[in-house]
């Protein structure tokens, strides 16, 4: 399962990025089906191509597309399917999708994300007379899953996706568990359970039974305090308060000694179980040979794309007056430190690129080259002579032009700061980046 | 007679549905597992 968000990088097209960003996601779609994906909910960043496109690879690529309140604006009905059964050995599973309003501005044309308030109640209502287990695969804030969990006892489940971005071991939270994997699909959920026909989960159980026992050793300090002031089975001498106080403490302590011996007796086994664990998605793992062929795919679709661009943009955007020059110009001058610069990683950028494939994918791009950010004309970015394929020296340290021109008077950041780094180390690509440790590395 | 037997066949299908409702449930546990993913945001591989 996932609760969405899959497709696209973001919620909007990228200017002159839209064949290739559908192509990438209509891949996406024939992965997910090739890995044989159950229930996909539809999160913002699904819905960047529209209702019609979603809807074309949803059925191309026969996904079970879910979200219960994305509703046609018109008709008030659902413009996806809201929920799926599924019978697992004796019981049957009702899995529903809802899609967060608020990410997503505009909204699709003719479309309306309706709040879950207005339709999960009764959508789980009809559920839970055919369903033994209840699963919301939600694209909202994690707070407004904690909010669903505790005023909606007949879900039981909640992946969420988005939220805190870090994989989220299952917090019971009333009686519905809430769990997410790491983002940008760098970890698989594996959740096993065992469910039971009371539908009641037992995680909470231990935490239980430690807070009983936290008040009974209050409770037994209280008595003891007590007992110092005199005995009770002579009434505490007549003392009625003292007497009173005793005996409700006493009645305190016998329901505390019971209430943990029903706590300490799980093997009764009316409880739910589960347990989660967390599988990284190393680059070391084998690949499916059929997902890494729709893959392949997708990137020659988009160096296609990429080199149709580059071709018709051979005279160059790059011109004579772009502020950055290239490292051969940096190197007249600074001859040390580029060579030292050349062995570094930030020299082979482009190269490490050009391995993968991926030498024309303007996502990929703006991080393995000079000068350009998310923001450049495409076909500038494509197009940029062979002095710029890299991480050269202006990335770090700015456009040389003006420098180049008048050294003296136009000085260029010497020790660039760790934001600058941190632009394209970002945790997502690089996880284990250390700016006073790294900066070394590259001269 | 006709109309009797229709509505005894009825009169059956109608508690052999409600028996059937308010049969137990014929299950005490199910165990299973489910693999769940988050966040793929369009992204294929990684860049280089």
């Amino acid at each position: 399962m996932d609760s969405g968000d899959l497709l696209f990088k973001r919620p909007t097209l990228a200017s002159g990025q839209a064949k290739q960003e559908k192509a990438t996601a209509a891949a996406i779609a024939e992965a997910y089906r090739l890995m044989g994906y159950d229930a996909v909910g539809i999160g913002a960043h699904d819905l960047t191509a529209g209702v019609g496109f979603l809807k074309k690879i949803g059925r191309q690529a026969r996904l079970p597309l879910l979200s219960a309140n994305l509703m046609d604006a018109t008709t008030r009905k659902e413009v996806f399917t809201p929920f799926i059964t599924k019978k697992v050995g004796k019981i049957t599973v009702g899995i529903i999708a809802i899609t967060d309003p608020a990410a997503l501005q505009p909204l699709p044309a003719d479309t309306v994300i309706l709040p879950w308030q207005q339709v999960l109640p009764d959508l789980a209502g009809r559920l839970q007379g055919e369903c033994d287990l209840i699963i919301l695969l939600s694209s909202l804030p994690a707070e407004e899953n904690r909010r669903i969990a505790e005023t909606m006892t007949a879900i039981h489940i909640i992946f969420q996706a988005g939220g805190e971005g870090a994989n989220l071991t299952p917090r019971q939270q009333g009686n519905t568990l809430i769990t997410q994997a790491g983002q940008q699909g760098k970890y698989l959920g594996v959740l096993q359970l065992v469910w039971r026909q009371s539908g009641k989960w037992g995680i909470d159980r231990a935490e239980q039974l430690l807070a009983a026992r936290r008040q009974l050793d209050q409770v037994d300090w209280q008595l003891k305090r007590l007992q110092r002031k005199g005995n009770p089975k002579t009434g505490f001498g007549g003392n009625a308060t003292l007497n009173e106080l005793h005996q409700r403490l006493a009645a305190s302590r016998g329901q505390l000694v019971t209430e943990m011996a029903t706590l300490a007796k799980p093997g009764q086994g009316t409880d739910s179980t589960c347990q989660a664990t967390f599988t990284a998605m190393e680059t070391s793992l084998p690949e499916d040979p059929k997902v890494q062929a729709v893959f392949e795919g997708a990137k020659a679709e988009a160096s296609r794309s990429g080199r149709q661009k580059a071709q018709r943009t051979k005279t160059g955007k790059t011109g004579a007056q772009s502020p950055y020059l290239g490292w051969h110009k940096c190197a007249s001058c600074h001859a040390a430190p580029t060579s030292a610069w050349r062995k570094s990683r930030h020299a082979g950028s482009f190269l490490s690129l050009t391995k993968r494939k991926q030498q024309f994918n303007l996502d990929c791009l703006p991080c393995h080259v000079t000068g350009v950010t998310a923001a450049t004309d495409p076909e500038e970015t494509i197009a940029l002579p062979d002095e710029r394929r890299l991480v050269g020296c202006e990335s770090c340290h700015g456009p040389g032009r003006r420098h180049a021109a008048d050294p003296t008077n136009n000085h260029l950041t010497a020790k660039p700061a760790a934001a600058v780094c941190l632009v394209c180390h970002t945790p997502d690509q690089d996880d284990d980046f250390n700016y006073q440790r790294d900066r070394s590395l590259v001269h | 007679m006709r109309y009797a037997l229709l509505i005894l066949a009825g009169l059956a299908i109608l508690i052999h549905g409600t028996t059937a409702q308010a049969a137990p449930k014929t299950w005490s546990q199910q165990e299973m597992t489910i693999y769940f993913s988050n966040d793929v945001h369009g992204e294929v591989e990684p860049c280089g």
